[in-house]
């Protein structure tokens, strides 16, 4: 606790100036500022009165953009998955490795915001923690704790969905069936009585109130309609993590109205089975066209493992460019729960900011600064190991 | 009047905001004609003439169609012959399938030409061809054949073999080199065998020692796969024992050679590492990121090669990275572009906007170098293969 006070006074960024200001709202600012107060984002426009006091970061000729947001990071951990399918009772905030090369990775690219998740390959597989890629403790780091369980249909090991499912719902059932016991016996728990539930029964109690919201991962289009029903059915707020597939079951998504998140592969060959044309899907012009909102994800592969390259990917098939901004800004905010908190640069949300010495489209641009809640904690001027990587360093 | 009339349909001109030549300077506000499958004639907006009647088609830039002078192991089958670890007379090209899916793949990334040879699982593999990505057979595609020896050193010949054990007989695994001084000792036992037989020419020798012979004459180069130092060096060692005509694949720690590569005027078929956040290639070489920019200052020609056809790993995404990476814009687009067709010798034909080259052309959206530029049309031979433009 005494070292999350210590990172919040620890703001040295009080106003920044003089940038190109795109807000991730579809607003773009030129020449602006931004005020910063106990790492919240006090003002943002031009022509802003800077304190006399204020330890400014002076970014004339640079553009700021709200920091990525990583709604489904499931590197930093040990492991992805447990080998047992429902592990409702454990968090990845027991096994992430502050000093996992993809922390320092994600704040070079400029990602300021990271939900680390238990991997695909489990059922119930685990909670997931919100945290600011910095930090040499999972304290430190820390954003949310325990902020969304998440669930997977994807199945392994020779079982079918069958199995997989009537498994999940049997994990339900019988919280439920003990919960509606509970009841009829006597009044329900009262919030400090709930820990008396057992720790396996208490986080699917929690995701079937809505209280702990579920991220689920769907592999397949058909898994979409499977995860939203079983979703229904047992009451979970539910983000879906989508396959590169998903636009098949765009009907379905924008009838419902559902929290999306894009895999990974943004495009993808598919081959026509009776001329064998190579055709080429594109997944978020798909969703785009449908109407459909969707965050983005970054991958393990080339060019989709930095987020600027997912958006640039977007913007190339023809997704306006403050849409593409915006998937991977506001609506992966949105995907964790946090959107009246990050995701954009507006009055109130944390000041976490991405400074590049370009547009952000632009394969020219770096990212020179990175902010997070008002501090300083990337500055590529002091980055020994991208100067090496590039040979700036002899 | 007729012939006239038939003349002018032959001829379809393309007016571009920016024409990229390779050859020469890059013109804003260009254009280009393209007449029966050549390059007839470009200039800028001054120079703009059509017939009356001509087609005339719109795009944002043109540029050579990419020459992938790379043979990326999950693209179009790479073969390698199993039955021996040297194979120096199998042709590639017989194996190669036009209607592979890859083809098309290549092609929508704006890959025109394409090096079709022997993977790196034999210390020597055999011939690689260079074909063009239009056509229903090999026949057909091929635009030049047996281009270079495939060759390679390090892990690839190596590492998955074992040393025969017990009693059985020898298998194809049980009996190749297991390490890089076994890999070094099949290419010199090789080398060394096929220059006794120059010496001694006999009617009993296989067509592989013809093939080795030439390759002693130089009038084959030999393309060595080598991607760590050591093996760079041991490359340039034994093109040296052999006076062999050599180019480097792979190269990615050639950072360390660049010197002695401009000096014997080596030529680089660089394959590139991109990611800022893990060890790269397939035997984890050194990420320096700058590689590519230190080698390719003209001296040599070095070709970039794309890394697999998914969104991202074609040869254009290929030099946007390294382009963020300091490389020189004029330097990714010759490595495209001119130095693979002058490392696979059809120059003459490929690789360049000038009268009377193959018209092989890309149309894009944009900057061929911004990871937001999109293809528009691929163009081979004169004839529109993926994509159309608008008039």
């Amino acid at each position: 606790m005494t070292l999350l006070l210590l990172l919040l006074t620890a703001q040295d960024v009080d106003a920044v100036t003089g940038a190109r200001i795109i807000t991730g709202t579809g607003e773009e600012i030129e020449n602006g500022t931004i005020l910063i107060r106990e790492g919240r984002i006090e003002a943002v426009g031009a022509g802003l009165e800077i304190p006399s006091n204020a330890r400014v970061l002076d970014a004339t000729g640079l553009v700021v953009v709200p920091g990525w947001i990583e709604p489904h990071a499931t590197r930093g951990i040990d492991r992805a998955n447990e080998r047992v399918p429902s592990v409702p009772f454990v968090s990845v905030y027991d096994s992430i490795n502050p000093v996992a090369p993809v922390f320092e990775d994600s704040r070079r690219q400029g990602t300021t915001t990271m939900f680390v998740s238990p991997g695909d390959g489990g059922m119930i597989a685990g909670k997931g923690v919100i945290v600011r890629p910095v930090g040499l403790t999972v304290e430190e780091m820390t954003v949310v704790r325990d902020a969304l369980m998440k669930l997977s249909l994807q199945t392994g090991g020779g079982q079918s969905k069958m199995s997989h499912l009537a498994a999940m719902r049997k994990e339900f059932d019988d919280v439920k069936d003990y919960l509606e016991a509970e009841k009829a016996k006597k009044p329900l728990p009262s919030p400090a009585k709930r820990a008396e539930l057992d720790a396996k029964k208490q986080p699917i109690a929690d995701l079937m109130a809505g209280t702990l919201p579920g991220i689920v991962s769907c592999p397949e289009p058909s898994d979409v309609v499977r995860a939203h029903e079983l979703a229904t059915q047992y009451g979970i707020k539910a983000t879906y993590v989508v396959g590169p597939e998903a636009w098949r079951a765009l009907d379905y998504i924008k009838k419902h109205s559902l929290t999306v998140v894009l895999d990974a592969t943004l495009v993808y060959w598919d081959t026509d089975p009776d001329t064998r044309e190579q055709v080429r899907r594109v997944v978020p012009k798909a969703f785009h066209d449908a109407g459909v909102p969707f965050a983005l994800q970054t991958g393990n592969g080339t060019g989709n493992s930095e987020m600027w390259f997912q958006v640039a990917t977007c913007v190339k098939y023809g997704v306006p460019r403050d849409v593409a901004i915006r998937a991977a800004t506001l609506h992966g905010a949105r995907a964790i729960g946090q959107e009246a908190r990050l995701g954009s640069i507006e009055k109130g949300k944390d000041a976490n900011l991405q400074i590049l010495t370009g547009d952000p489209l632009d394969v020219m641009t770096w990212v020179s600064k990175v902010v997070i809640e008002g501090r300083l904690v990337y500055d590529r001027e002091q980055d020994a190991k991208l100067k090496r990587l590039l040979g700036e360093s002899e | 009047m007729i012939a006239l009339l038939l003349a002018l349909q032959d001829v379809t001109y393309y007016r571009v905001d920016r024409l990229i030549p390779i050859a020469g300077e890059e013109i804003a506000d260009a254009w280009i004609a393209v007449e029966r499958g050549k390059i007839k004639a470009f200039g800028g907006a001054d120079t703009f003439a059509p017939e009356e009647g001509a087609v005339v088609m719109r795009a944002a830039v043109c540029m050579p169609g990419i020459v992938d002078a790379g043979t990326p192991s999950n693209a179009v089958p790479n073969g390698n012959e199993e039955s021996s670890e040297v194979t120096p007379a199998v042709r590639a090209l017989r194996m190669f399938d036009p209607s592979a899916p890859d083809v098309q793949r290549l092609r929508k990334q704006g890959v025109t030409t394409y090096f079709i040879a022997p993977g790196s699982r034999n210390v020597v593999g055999g011939l690689g061809s260079a074909i063009k990505l239009d056509g229903r057979t090999a026949e057909a595609m091929a635009l030049r054949e047996d281009v270079t020896l495939a060759a390679a050193m390090g892990r690839d010949p190596s590492a998955g073999n074992w040393a025969p054990r017990g009693w059985g007989s020898p298998n194809m695994y049980a009996r190749r080199p297991t390490t890089r001084m076994g890999v070094v000792y099949e290419f010199r036992r090789a080398f060394l065998l096929a220059n006794e037989a120059r010496e001694a020419p006999s009617k009993t020798d296989d067509p592989g020692t013809a093939v080795l012979i030439r390759a002693l004459e130089r009038k084959l180069p030999v393309r060595v796969v080598a991607r760590r130092a050591t093996d760079i060096e041991t490359a340039i060692r034994l093109a040296r024992e052999f006076s062999l005509s050599i180019q480097i694949e792979g190269a990615q720690e050639a950072g360390e050679f660049v010197e002695t590569i401009k000096t014997q005027k080596i030529p680089v078929i660089f394959h590139p590492h991109v990611r800022i956040d893990r060890i790269g290639g397939p035997e984890g070489t050194e990420p320096r990121l700058d590689t590519f920019a230190r080698l390719a200052d003209g001296t040599v020609p070095v070709a970039l090669v794309g890394q697999g056809v998914e969104e991202g790993e074609g040869p254009l995404s290929m030099a946007a990275f390294l382009a963020r990476y300091g490389a020189d814009r004029g330097a990714l687009l010759k490595a495209l572009t001119l130095w693979p067709a002058q490392i696979l010798g059809v120059a003459d034909r490929v690789g360049t906007i000038e009268a009377g080259r193959d018209a092989d052309l890309l149309f894009l959206s944009g900057d061929p170098l911004q990871a937001t530029t999109r293809i528009e049309m691929v163009m081979i031979n004169g004839q529109a293969i993926e994509g159309k433009l608008t008039k």
